[in-house]
């Protein structure tokens, strides 16, 4: 069965979702699957057309042509997409929908017909009338998956037609390679992990760190990513006057993650946006850490308050630096919360249900959308 | 209110447009604002395109599909003055261009669908989702390692 699959961003990209997509694929074909990736260049000069392992990808300029807002590419761009479903001939194609590209799959719908699955792995604009993108893609999808129940009925309110075809498909990931260490309390060393941008609240970390510290002077912040709001935040701390206590690991590759992990007494993800799941807590209780995250989007589901860690208010820095310090004083508190949140991963967030429920849907819609191709 | 001698020109200062495989995808470059209209709708903005009288454009599409002349004029009618709310087309003052070669009726007629204008309002909301990082270097081309990606910075993390 060829599946088209539709993402933004893919190899060499190694984000969270980069990553996923690309164990899926290798994991998806031994289940007899044939992929196809269509995605974009991202902000790096690659080339047109490329192979993952044994997997053909196809890089579009879609969003450039969207963003620049150029007729010309928009054409060319969809002549080859129509070309690549004409020989490609998919018997699925499924769109991580984060981004317009969709509009491009929609627009070439009937070069080769297929059943299509949307799933949504972002916060949707707060829009979905019939006269917006969101809205009729998600009423042109025969089915719609989302990778937390928030993310669900944030779609389900924008587009209530979707209701009896959409259902949550959590994120799942493969078991850590490394084994779990303790938590270290000499120093207690909590961990910010992720893009450094304004979205991920990692000033509200810097603050909450502050506060920590006058109480426990020992306390450290470790804050891994890069990205534009670093320097901000390096400001910051030499201006809270905890620049010591404060250390930038820079980016960090994913293989190295789960070991960084383990260097960690909790991790905290103080996100101001709709985190649509928040892969990050996820890897984090694979690590046995419990996790201080905000009550946005669906992380609530994936740190679930008082049982594998604790939840607060977004914005809120004094609330955040109170949930540290409980973990850092109740150490046994915060290995109870940690193992627990260990158990879970394990069970509900496992890649082989991650799979199977791809795997059922993806026969369920090849074998009952019935799609006449073009004659 | 349009008469039926009228005729629209594209706004070109305005807008960008094109035609491909029957359907017109057409951008209002000042709002970003995305449309497009299909089958009926595509032939409708060719021949807008060429400049032709909204009387001129009813009776070819008349001619080519199954519906009747004053159905025709209406619903073009209806398109016509969404256009110009949209600001995708302006009334054309300008010298009428020289009449049109007149369409041969085909055979049979295509099965008729109102024609209609799709707008896409989000599409400016959409491309701010998760814009990219910026400052990314070039990372060298290499093949992938058997357990995972190798390579550039991630630009979300789900």
């Amino acid at each position: 069965m060829r599946v088209l699959f539709w993402t933004e961003l893919f190899w060499p990209y190694v984000g969270g979702v980069e990553v996923l997509s690309a164990q899926f694929i290798r994991l998806m074909r031994e289940r007899r699957y044939e992929f196809a990736v269509v995605t974009s260049h991202g902000s790096l000069k690659l080339p047109d057309e490329d192979r993952y392992e044994d997997t053909p990808v196809h890089r579009f300029p879609f969003l450039k042509a969207l963003s620049e807002k150029d007729i010309g590419q928009i054409a060319a761009a969809r002549r080859r997409l129509v070309r690549l479903k004409e020989a490609f001939a998919p018997d699925l194609v499924h769109v991580q929908f984060t981004d317009p590209s969709i509009l491009f799959h929609m627009q070439t719908a009937d070069a080769h017909p297929a059943p299509c699955l949307v799933s949504i792995r972002v916060g949707l604009p707060d829009r979905g009338g019939p006269d917006t993108l969101v809205g009729r893609a998600l009423r042109s999808a025969d089915w719609v998956t989302a990778n937390s129940a928030a993310m669900l009925a944030h779609a389900r309110r924008l587009v209530p037609e979707i209701t009896s075809r959409s259902c949550v498909i959590y994120n799942g990931l493969p078991g850590p390679s490394v084994a779990l260490a303790p938590l270290p309390t000499d120093p207690p060393v909590v961990l910010c992990l992720g893009r450094i941008v304004r979205d991920k609240g990692f000033d509200l970390a810097v603050e909450a760190l502050a506060a920590v510290a006058r109480r426990i002077p020992a306390a450290r912040l470790l804050i891994a990513g890069d990205g534009p709001e670093r320097p901000a935040l390096e400001r910051q701390a030499q201006e809270l006057g905890i620049a010591d206590a404060v250390r930038f690991a820079g980016w960090v590759s994913p293989e190295a993650v789960p070991a960084l992990i383990n260097e960690a007494a909790l991790v905290v993800m103080p996100s101001r946006w709709e985190e649509a799941f928040g892969l990050v807590a996820l890897q984090a209780a694979q690590m046995g850490r419990p996790v201080v995250a905000t009550r946005v989007g669906g992380l609530p589901e994936v740190v679930l308050h008082g049982e594998t860690g604790l939840v607060v208010g977004k914005e809120d820095g004094a609330a955040l630096a109170e949930a540290i310090l409980f973990l850092l004083e109740h150490p046994d508190e915060a290995a109870r919360l940690g193992e627990a949140a260990r158990r879970r991963a394990a069970d509900a967030f496992s890649m082989e249900r991650y799979l199977d429920q791809h795997d059922a849907l993806y026969r369920r819609l090849i074998k009952e959308v019935a799609h006449v191709g073009p004659a | 209110m349009l008469a039926p001698r009228d005729r629209l020109r594209v706004n070109e200062e305005d807008v960008a447009a094109k035609v491909m495989d029957g359907e017109a995808i057409i951008i209002n470059l000042t709002n970003g604002l995305y449309y497009s209209m299909d089958n009926v709708g595509g032939v409708i903005w060719s021949l807008i395109e060429e400049r032709r009288s909204l009387e001129d454009i009813a009776a070819s599409i008349a001619g080519l599909y199954d519906v009747s002349p004053a159905q025709a004029q209406a619903d073009l009618c209806r398109l016509a003055q969404e256009l110009l709310e949209e600001k995708l087309v302006l009334v054309d003052e300008g010298a009428a261009p020289a009449p049109a070669s007149v369409d041969a009726a085909p055979r049979d007629r295509r099965p008729y669908e109102a024609p209609r204008l799709q707008t896409y309002r989000d599409m400016a909301d959409l491309l701010a989702l998760d814009p990219p990082m910026p400052g990314l270097k070039d990372v060298p081309w290499r093949e992938p390692p058997p357990t995972s990606a190798g390579g550039a910075d991630k630009p979300e993390d789900g």
